[in-house]
C-alpha cells in the first residue's frame, strides 16, 4: 500500500511544472471542482458510509468517536 | 523526489492581500434536512423476526453550517448536524420501556483556519458529540503550505477523539462493568495529503492516513448467535459481541477532478483502499458528473461501489467447538463481507446568478444505498445556501 501511494504522489507532483496563473483559475475555482462540492452534503453523506461499513477513520475523518458504532 | 520537483516548480509565491477588515463578519450560511430511510437485516440485531434481526431504521437530520470571517487572517466554520432516530434494533435492548427506540444525537464541529504567511495555514478543529448512552469530544490540527503559486498544496493533520459511555440498560448485562461508572475509549489519526493543479482544468489530489483506536470499541446492542442450528433459524443464546482492545486503520486515497469548458461539465473520479489490522481490505471508487444546464443550475450523477472483506472475527453462528469466552467475535452486518452500491442524483439552482453578492442557492438530492447482504438505505435531502 505504501508503494501504491508513492507511485500516486509521484504521478501528481511530476506531472508536470505546470504554471496556472490567478488569472486562468476561473475553472477551477468553480464549487463543482473544490475538494468538497458541498460540506453539509459530504458530512450527510459520509455519515451513511461510516455507519454502514467497517472502513471510518483515517484520512479526512478522525478515528472513532461520533457513531454509537464499532466501525 | 517528488517535493522536490514540486519547489523547482517555482518560488512558492502568491499575492497577498493587504487589506484589513475589522469586525466578524458572516460570510456563507447553509440548512440543510436530509431524511435516511433503512431496510435490511443482519445476525447482530434482536429485533426479530428470526436470528436475523431487523435493521430497520429512520433517520431525520436536520444539519446547520455558517462560516464566518474574524479578520483578514482567521475564519472559523460551524457545523451542527442533529440526528433524531427510531431504530427496532436497539429496541432489544430496552424491550420493557422502549426508550431506546428513539435515540437523539447531537454533533457541533468547529474549524479554526488561520492564514499565518501568504504560503501557510494553520486549521483547527475540535467539537463534540453527545446522543442517548454515550458522548464524545474530538479535536485536531493540521497545517497546509501552499506551493509553486499555489498549484501544489501538501497537508499534514492529526486528530484526536475520546468517546466515554454511560450504562446502558439492563439486559443482557450491563455494557460498563457494576465496579464502573463509565467505559471508555480513543483515538488518534495523522494524514498527508498533496494537490496539484495539472492545467486551468485539472485537478488532482492524493493523500494516506492511519488511526489507532483504544478501548471499548464494540457496539452495546450488538449480539452474536450461540449454538444454533445449521439454519441459524434457531440458537441457544445470544453472546454479546466482544472486540479486541485496538484496533490499527489505513487508508490511501486519489482525486481527479477534471472541468470541460465546452459542455460546461465537470467529472471527478475518486478511489480509496482502506485495510486495518482486523484482516478488513476494502476498495472505494466513485465516479461522479456535474453538468450546467444553465448558467445558473447544475444536475449531478453519482455512482460509488464498495468492496469490503469481513473482520476475522465475523461470525453468524457460534458454536462450542474451540469456545473461548475472550475471544473476539461480533455478528454485525456492518463488518462482513459485502459489495455496496450507491447511485444519486442532484439538482442545484441558484436562485440569484452566480458571483453576485447574497447569493441564494438551493438544491434537492436523491440517494439510494444497497448492499449485497441485505441491507438498503433511501436518502432524500433538500438544502439551502446563502452567500452574504
Amino acid at each position: 500500500m505504501r508503494g501504491l501511494f508513492l507511485t500516486w504522489v509521484a504521478v501528481v507532483l511530476c506531472s508536470g511544472c505546470v504554471r496556472v496563473g490567478p488569472y486562468e483559475r476561473g475553472y477551477l475555482s468553480d464549487a463543482t471542482m473544490q475538494p468538497v462540492v458541498d460540506p453539509l452534503e459530504a458530512f450527510a453523506t459520509t455519515h451513511l458510509h461510516r455507519a454502514r461499513e467497517a472502513t471510518s477513520g483515517g484520512i479526512w475523518s478522525p478515528a472513532g468517536g461520533g457513531c454509537g458504532c464499532s466501525n | 523526489m517528488p517535493l522536490t520537483l514540486a519547489l523547482f516548480c517555482g518560488n512558492a509565491h502568491s499575492d497577498a492581500e493587504d487589506s484589513s477588515k475589522d469586525g466578524v463578519r458572516v460570510e456563507e450560511a447553509h440548512i440543510r434536512f436530509t431524511y435516511f430511510d433503512q431496510k435490511g437485516f443482519g445476525y447482530q440485531s434482536q429485533a426479530g423476526p428470526g436470528p436475523a434481526g431487523s435493521e430497520r431504521l429512520q433517520v431525520y437530520e436536520p444539519m446547520f453550517y455558517v462560516r464566518f470571517r474574524q479578520n483578514d487572517k482567521v475564519e472559523h466554520t460551524i457545523t451542527v448536524p442533529i440526528d433524531i432516530i427510531t431504530s427496532a434494533s436497539t429496541d432489544a435492548i430496552d424491550a420493557l420501556t422502549t426508550a431506546s427506540r428513539h435515540n437523539e444525537a447531537g454533533t457541533i464541529m468547529i474549524d479554526t483556519r488561520v492564514k499565518a504567511t501568504d504560503d501557510d495555514t494553520l486549521k483547527f478543529t475540535y467539537g463534540g458529540h453527545g446522543e442517548e448512552w454515550f458522548a464524545s469530544v474530538f479535536g485536531g490540527v493540521g497545517y497546509t503550505r501552499d506551493l509553486a503559486q499555489d498549484n501544489a498544496t501538501i497537508t499534514a493533520r492529526i486528530d484526536g477523539s475520546f468517546d466515554w459511555f454511560t450504562p446502558y440498560g439492563p439486559w443482557p448485562r450491563r455494557i460498563v462493568p457494576l465496579t464502573r461508572k463509565f467505559d471508555f475509549r480513543g483515538g488518534l489519526s495523522g494524514s498527508v495529503e498533496v494537490s496539484q493543479v495539472l492545467s486551468p482544468t485539472t485537478l488532482v489530489k492524493a493523500g494516506y492516513g492511519i488511526a489507532w483506536q483504544k478501548g471499548a470499541l464494540l457496539t452495546p446492542w450488538n449480539s452474536v448467535p450461540f449454538l444454533c442450528n445449521p439454519d441459524v433459524t434457531e440458537c441457544f443464546a445470544r453472546l454479546q459481541e466482544q472486540f479486541p482492545g485496538t484496533r490499527l486503520k489505513q487508508t490511501v486515497s486519489g482525486l481527479l477532478a477534471q472541468h470541460i469548458p465546452r459542455t460546461s461539465t465537470t467529472v471527478r473520479l475518486s478511489y480509496r483502499f482502506f485495510a486495518d489490522d482486523y484482516d478488513v481490505r476494502a476498495h472505494t471508487l466513485l465516479g461522479e458528473i456535474y453538468q450546467y444546464v444553465t448558467e445558473r443550475a447544475y444536475i449531478s450523477a453519482h455512482y460509488r461501489a464498495h468492496r469490503q472483506t469481513a473482520v476475522y472475527f465475523w461470525t453468524t453462528n457460534l458454536g462450542l467447538a474451540n469456545f473461548d469466552p475472550g475471544a473476539p467475535r461480533t455478528s454485525d452486518s456492518d463488518l462482513a463481507e459485502f459489495w455496496a452500491h450507491e447511485w444519486g442524483a442532484k439538482v442545484l439552482f441558484h436562485i440569484t446568478p452566480p458571483g453576485r453578492p447574497r447569493q441564494h442557492d438551493i438544491d434537492v438530492y436523491f440517494n439510494r444505498y444497497t448492499r449485497t447482504n441485505n441491507l438498503s438505505v433511501n436518502v432524500g435531502s433538500i438544502g439551502y445556501g446563502y452567500n452574504f
